[in-house]
């Protein structure tokens, strides 16, 4: 009697992911959008951390364990940026159709190639410490690549009647990122996965010169300044200084969530002056006291820009904070307000 | 009471503390150069009417006139007034009487301290001016309030108990020299004790408190009762006791 | 280490003076604080500022003035007397802390704007003071100073023996009220600048250091700020030689002087105690 009902539950369960939308949760805002570009109407989706919250630290409210309650998917950045936080939320919501290791919970990081690995243990005391690997790797876009497929793959194990509708998006969504990254022009000729394969090989202007391409989109308006040194306020940009061969010269909090002391503050002016930095990059959802400082004794701009979706006007999707920070950024380097 | 000024005038006074009423229907007239005591038991009104005519506590009902708003009385609380926790000293506190004259900026003339010394000296305050007001004791404590409403110069003394922490000696000194005040100088002296013991002697009426109600009686119609020690009460000999 | 001082004041001339000029009014104001018995009006003032903010924020007013109405309108609830009432002051502050540690996150939370500034009034960081905040800084802090050493005979009067204080013609709920004002003004000025933590450590500390060594009221009050002011330039020296947060080392800087003071009190009292003893 028993095994009847949790067979009929199981086949319920199944008709209804197979018939209707899925439910996702999120961790943070940037794969909400992902989830949205690939899954499409599939798909009804939230997101715990607002883009204009730091994701580190989120205070846990009864909605998001509700949320997490009636979800069919939850998809996490990894790399412990949810450490302090996640596992609450996951344990309060009593889903066992989402908790680590199921086929409901989605670790976004396990296809990327993380930086900044140091080791050791996390743990949510230490906040900030991420040893196994700097998790703000979503705004390299060719990450946003790998993650956007590895939600497909699994939004399409979870309900395999919509595998066919799933990949066309996925499809649709690599055309619209590959264009944004090289320009359509380059796309069309040479394909974007070939364009990619060049470009992380550090070969991508000769490719386009001997095809007597542009180099367009992001990468294009990136290309003049490469090499040029920034200043970060958080450990937060070295995936998008790596794709679009940027320097991260100093960052204003010498360890993560530890106000910079008078000597660290002294040295970063004293970088920044040396080198003739020109940008400091820094979230609006941290203080810009320490910014503005460094900005007044050493007249370098201070650039707000968001890292995550919905955190600033015109950072409206995963595609759109791309172009946000590469306009923002390449005006701000340029000499021109941003 | 003699027909002289009029300085301070209760008329059907009614006073107390939220609902709860102390006394009631108080008509008062105390003239100038008056030494009126006021004696009843404890939690009688003694306080509670020296505060309204203080103008520390509104009335009920009924009228108080004083000159207090232009010409502020020398007052002496009891001891426990003061917060011992400020660092000020028995001299800074008498001092203080002195704020009528000087306001928040002029600092005490010579004179001023001239004046000061010799309270001190007749309080015996001398060795202790400069204790803290916490360090001192009961009677010392007394005795720097005594000095502050003394140095005020003020026409009108209000004082609620104030010798009851001081030795016999020294209290039998205060009051003779309040009495002097009065006598000699037209100083009008209101204040509060528990009974006449000492007072008696000095003063031609007193004004009764009990029961809700005051009645100004001459001393010589007031009678000690015995009781056990700690424990003396007055009251009026005849039953037709009145101004 | 004099290359260091040097280093100091030259990359943060303004720290160095906003600093000391935070420490010196606060730690004068903190002698009536501690002899008022409200202890945590540091923290429930830069609190309730920092709810001002999130208040402010929603409504899309300046964030400013959300924290001086706030502040303003809790002071004016404190100056009330307290002795007859049923609850004492503390309990009352205790109860305007809560409300405001919930109240400001509440605001925010649906929002979610507004948070950093939130933060800001409560974390502040003094080694990060620019030329502007100096400027408030001078502009509030004082005139705050000034007016507590002009009115500061009424003032004491008033909260040494409030009643006499009243007869004696002092119109003790304005005294009252002017000096909560200005502490408040005082309060906002000064968290917003180095935070709320570094504002209370001044508050309290020196004060009680400066009141267990002297038993003259204007001495406490010199002594509380000449400690506070030592305080801040060796907590910022230390911050900046051994590459620590500035605000931290500060506090920690202001509790050592309190324990010296105890300890130098203890040992001014063992000959009266061998005296007493011998007797």
């Amino acid at each position: 009697m028993r095994t009847a009902t949790c067979l009929m539950l199981a086949v319920a369960t199944l008709a209804t992911t197979q018939a209707g939308t899925l439910r996702v949760v999120t961790t943070t805002t940037d794969l909400k959008s992902l989830v949205e570009l690939v899954g499409g109407d599939r798909v009804e989706v939230t997101a715990v951390a607002q883009g204009n919250q730091d994701p580190h630290h989120i205070e846990a409210k009864p909605s998001y364990i509700l949320q997490a309650r009636r979800a069919d998917l939850w998809v996490r950045a990894g790399l412990d940026l949810e450490i302090g936080w996640e596992p609450i939320i996951l344990e309060g919501s009593r889903n066992r159709r989402v908790q680590v290791g199921t086929q409901g919970h989605l670790d976004a990081s396990e296809g990327i190639e993380p930086l900044n690995v140091r080791g050791g243990l996390a743990h949510p005391i230490a906040g900030d410490i991420h040893p196994r690997g700097n998790p703000h790797y979503w705004v390299d876009p060719w990450n946003g690549r790998l993650v956007a497929k590895a939600i497909a793959d699994r939004l399409a194990k979870l309900a395999p009647g919509d595998a066919e509708f799933l990949a066309g998006r996925l499809k649709e969504f690599q055309r619209r990122l590959d264009e944004a990254m090289f320009g359509p022009e380059a796309v069309a000729k040479l394909g974007g996965i070939k364009l990619w394969d060049t470009q992380r090989g550090g070969q991508l202007d000769a490719l386009l010169a001997e095809h007597k391409l542009p180099v367009g989109g992001w990468a294009g308006k990136m290309r003049p300044f490469r090499g040029a040194k920034i200043v970060t306020y958080h450990r937060s940009w070295v995936y998008f200084a790596r794709r679009f061969a940027l320097e991260v010269a100093a960052e204003l909090e010498p360890k993560p969530g530890v106000p910079p002391s008078p000597a660290h503050l002294r040295d970063v002016m004293s970088k920044v002056q040396a080198g003739k930095l020109r940008a400091l990059l820094v979230e609006p959802f941290y203080d810009l006291r320490a910014p503005n400082l460094v900005a007044e004794r050493t007249g370098i701009k201070v650039l707000v820009v968001t890292l995550s979706v919905g955190g600033q006007e015109g950072a409206g999707d995963y595609l759109a904070l791309i172009t946000n920070i590469v306009d923002k950024l390449s005006a701000a380097l340029k000499g021109d307000t941003p | 009471m003699s027909k002289q000024e009029t300085i301070v005038r209760c008329r059907g006074l009614t006073i107390g503390y939220g609902r709860e009423v102390v006394l009631r229907g108080v008509d008062l007239d105390v003239p100038r150069g008056a030494f009126l005591p006021f004696v009843g038991p404890n939690g009688a009104g003694k306080t509670t009417l020296l505060r309204a005519i203080l103008g520390l506590l509104r009335p009920l009902d009924g009228t108080i006139e004083t000159p207090f708003d232009h010409a502020p009385p020398g007052y002496v609380p009891q001891q426990k007034a003061v917060d011992p926790l400020y660092p000020l000293s028995a001299e800074q506190i008498a001092l203080m009487g002195l704020y009528p004259r000087l306001g928040w900026w002029r600092k005490p003339s010579a004179a001023d301290r001239k004046l000061l010394d010799t309270i001190f000296d007749q309080l015996a305050l001398t060795p202790h001016r400069r204790k803290t007001y916490g360090e001192l004791s009961g009677g010392t404590k007394q005795k720097a309030l005594i000095a502050r409403a003394f140095l005020s110069g003020a026409e009108v003394f209000i004082m609620d108990e104030p010798t009851s922490e001081l030795d016999e000696p020294s209290e039998i000194e205060v009051l003779h020299h309040l009495a002097r005040l009065s006598r000699e100088e037209g100083k009008t002296v209101l204040l509060a004790c528990h009974a006449l013991d000492h007072v008696a002697a000095l003063a031609e009426h007193a004004c009764l408190v009990n029961h809700g109600r005051l009645r100004l009686a001459p001393v010589n119609d007031l009678r000690p009762v015995g009781s056990p020690i700690g424990n003396r009460q007055s009251e009026i000999r005849s039953e037709e006791g009145g101004t | 280490m004099f290359h260091d001082i040097a280093d100091l004041f030259a990359m943060f001339p303004e720290a160095v003076i906003a600093g000391a000029v935070i420490a010196t009014v606060c730690a004068c104001l903190g002698v009536f604080v501690i002899l008022k018995r409200v202890v945590f009006i540091g923290i429930t003032l830069a609190q309730v500022a920092a709810a001002g903010v999130a208040a402010a924020m929603v409504l899309g007013l300046s964030p400013f003035l959300g924290a001086a109405a706030l502040t303003l309108a809790t002071v004016t609830v404190l100056a009330a007397p307290f002795e007859t009432q049923r609850i004492p002051r503390d309990a009352v502050l205790g109860a305007i802390f809560v409300l405001a540690a919930g109240g400001s996150i509440l605001i925010v939370a649906k929002s979610g704007f507004g948070l950093t500034e939130v933060k800001s009034v409560l974390y502040g960081d003094l080694i990060l003071t620019q030329r502007g905040d100096l400027a408030v800084i001078l502009a509030t802090l004082l005139p705050a100073l000034l007016a507590l050493v002009l009115f500061w005979r009424p003032i004491v009067y008033t909260f040494a023996d409030r009643e006499a204080a009243r007869v004696l013609g002092i119109r003790v709920f304005v005294w009252e009220l002017a000096y909560f004002y200005i502490l408040g003004i005082v309060v906002s000025a000064a968290s917003k600048v180095g935070g709320a933590l570094l504002v209370f450590a001044y508050l309290v500390v020196p004060p009680s250091a400066a009141l267990l060594v002297t038993r003259r009221l204007v001495v406490a009050a010199i002594l509380s700020a000449s400690i506070a002011l030592l305080c801040t330039l060796v907590g910022l020296y230390l911050a900046f030689r051994f590459d620590q947060p500035t605000n931290h080392v500060i506090a920690v800087a202001t509790f050592a002087s309190l324990l010296l003071a105890a300890i130098a009190r203890l040992v001014a009292s063992i000959p009266r105690r061998r005296a007493r003893t011998r007797r």
